[in-house]
């Protein structure tokens, strides 16, 4: 399913001394299918933006569609909209509460009015999508397991919901590198359910890796949309907008400036291997 | 003396129950005064469980805390050693307590009982060190995840603490934001001479301390310089990554590439592919 978004605004603690502008004029549109990252500063407005596609933070001035379906008006269909939207906020685990591993997960869809069938089975199959043995953790506190499970179990909560579009919010921080690659790679193998993926995300590595697209956004502006290798091609826009390279391809390109015949916009390990070895042997 | 020391020290989270956890498992290690020292490991490893031994939230099921002479388990020096290290966590929403900031960073300095002006001096100092000088006034609720943390670390800054102790607080940061606070917490160790135990999942940090302590297992699993580099598979084992530069010279090596083990600087890895290329 689709995101547009014309000519959003949001201004937080209006007519108040407070008053901030954390989305300045945004359009864009997020299609169907994509990988789309969104990056940018603390504070350039990327979670204001994500809020507004399940309707947590309203529309003020400006149209979202998901879909068909229009947020703007004040009366909406929220029960549908966030089983539309599945949202998995910065540190989930911090959210899970239930005493056992399964009623946590089943607590979004039971708030759906599903069937206690259809809920017990969605509650499996979400379990089991997140890589967790259904039999061995259903009836374990949430609170007992390690911190990559924990986030898996709230992973789960959402996709019980069985979301057209799965909005992540920086998924991987706080986890090791074993249990980035972990999750990075589950939300790879979600997105046959669910195709249409929205990353917030510090780590310039996992976007080069797995977005389509990336929006980069500046003091609650939009800057552009760009695919990885063409932003991370881009040295000097980076260094303005205070973007880092990803650490890979910042090393390909002290490799380049000094002599070594390398591809722009490497974004893997892998590659660049390949193109040393072969800039070596030429 | 160190100026922390365990000394064979065993943790079990829920001792005594079915759902008993060994975190840490004769644990010695020592920090001298003025140190940096980043503590390493994969989650699980017992790394949050080190600072929480630390500064006497937690006591050991065995062995010994000794804080400057103090032992953790001693209710009556408990203050002290809380003034002695100050742990910035990794959740900031979990560690503000005022609704203004630079109350919330004066709640340290109050609690310990200094003169107003000496607090106002500290308040200010330490929100200038965070770069958060301007916000001062604001709320603390009203700020993004990065900014939250480096608001809780300016109020464990205002409490001068001789060992600062961070626990993965700057997951939360951009790049940017983290490379800022990795430099508010360089300059405090080498000018204010503040010792530092940087908790970190990122290599690149790690490399920036003059020591590292590798946990795994909840025990320690080596300890020393940047020639722990060299031992590219132990760490990889221990679920940690390489520095970018070591990963790529680690495949480069495995495939053949006469480069040298232990690369850890992009210079580094550059300046030997330089020569090799020289070479051909």
């Amino acid at each position: 399913m689709s995101i547009k978004i014309e000519n959003l605004r949001y201004v937080y603690s209006q007519k108040t001394p407070f008053e901030k502008v954390a989305l300045d004029d945004i359009t864009m549109e997020i299609e169907d299918g994509d990988f789309f990252g969104i990056i940018g500063h603390t504070g350039s407005g990327k979670s204001t933006l994500v809020t507004h596609f399940n309707a947590l933070t309203r529309v003020q001035s400006g149209k979202i569609f998901l879909g068909e379906i229009d947020l703007t008006p004040k009366k909406i269909d929220f029960k549908k909209v966030r089983s539309t939207v599945g949202m998995v906020f910065q540190y989930p685990e911090y959210q899970l509460f239930a005493e056992t591993v399964e009623k946590d997960v089943e607590f979004g869809c039971k708030n759906l009015g599903l069937s206690k069938e259809e809920c017990s089975e969605r509650v499996r199959r979400a379990i089991e999508l997140v890589g967790l043995d259904y039999e061995s953790v259903k009836d374990r506190s949430p609170f007992e397991l390690s911190g990559g499970q924990k986030r898996r179990v709230a992973l789960a909560g959402v996709l019980s919901m069985r979301p057209n579009i799965l909005v992540l919010d920086e998924p991987t921080a706080g986890l090791d590198p074993r249990g980035k690659r972990e999750i990075m790679g589950l939300i790879e193998s979600v997105r046959v359910d669910c195709p249409t993926t929205v990353m917030i995300s510090h780590n310039m590595d996992e976007v080069a890796g797995y977005c389509d697209k990336v929006a980069v956004m500046s003091g609650g502006k939009l800057y552009g949309i760009f695919t990885p290798s063409e932003l991370f091609s881009q040295k000097e826009l980076l260094e303005d907008l205070g973007l880092a390279m990803p650490k890979v391809t910042a090393l390909a390109e002290k490799l380049r400036e000094r002599g070594f015949d390398i591809a722009r916009g490497i974004v893997r390990p892998e590659v660049l291997v390949s193109e040393i070895e072969r800039a070596l042997s030429s | 003396m160190s100026l922390v020391e365990f000394q064979n020290v065993s943790f079990a989270y829920n001792k005594g129950y079915a759902s008993e956890t060994q975190a840490l498992d004769g644990v010695s290690l020592c920090i001298e005064e003025g140190e940096f020292v980043a503590l390493v490991g994969h989650n699980g490893s017992g790394k949050s469980t080190v600072a929480r031994l630390m500064n006497g939230l937690l006591e050991p099921t065995d062995g010994k805390v000794v804080i400057d002479g103090m032992e953790t388990t001693d209710r009556k020096s408990l203050f002290d050693i809380r003034k002695t290290v100050g742990v910035v966590f990794q959740n900031p929403d979990n560690q503000m307590v005022a609704t203004i900031i630079e109350d919330d960073v004066a709640f340290g300095p109050e609690n310990i009982g200094l003169k107003s002006a000496e607090i106002r001096e500290r308040v200010d100092w330490a929100l200038e060190c965070v770069g958060m000088s301007e916000h001062k006034k604001g709320t603390p609720f009203r700020l993004s995840g990065g900014q939250k943390q480096r608001i809780a670390i300016a109020g464990i800054l205002a409490v001068k603490p001789r060992v600062i102790v961070l626990d993965e607080s700057t997951a939360m940061l951009d790049p940017v934001g983290r490379e800022e606070i990795m430099d508010v917490v360089e300059k405090l160790n080498r000018e204010e001479k503040m010792t530092v135990v940087m908790i970190t999942h990122f290599m690149e940090e790690a490399l920036r301390a003059d020591r590292m302590i590798v946990l795994s297992g909840g025990k320690v699993l080596m300890e020393g310089g940047k020639e722990l580099f060299e031992r590219a598979d132990e760490l990889t084992e221990a679920g940690l990554d390489l520095p970018v530069a070591g990963d790529v010279a680690e495949r480069l090596r495995k495939d053949g590439v006469s480069i040298k083990a232990g690369i850890t600087e992009a210079d580094e890895l550059i300046e030997a592919l330089c020569q090799l290329k020289s070479r051909i």
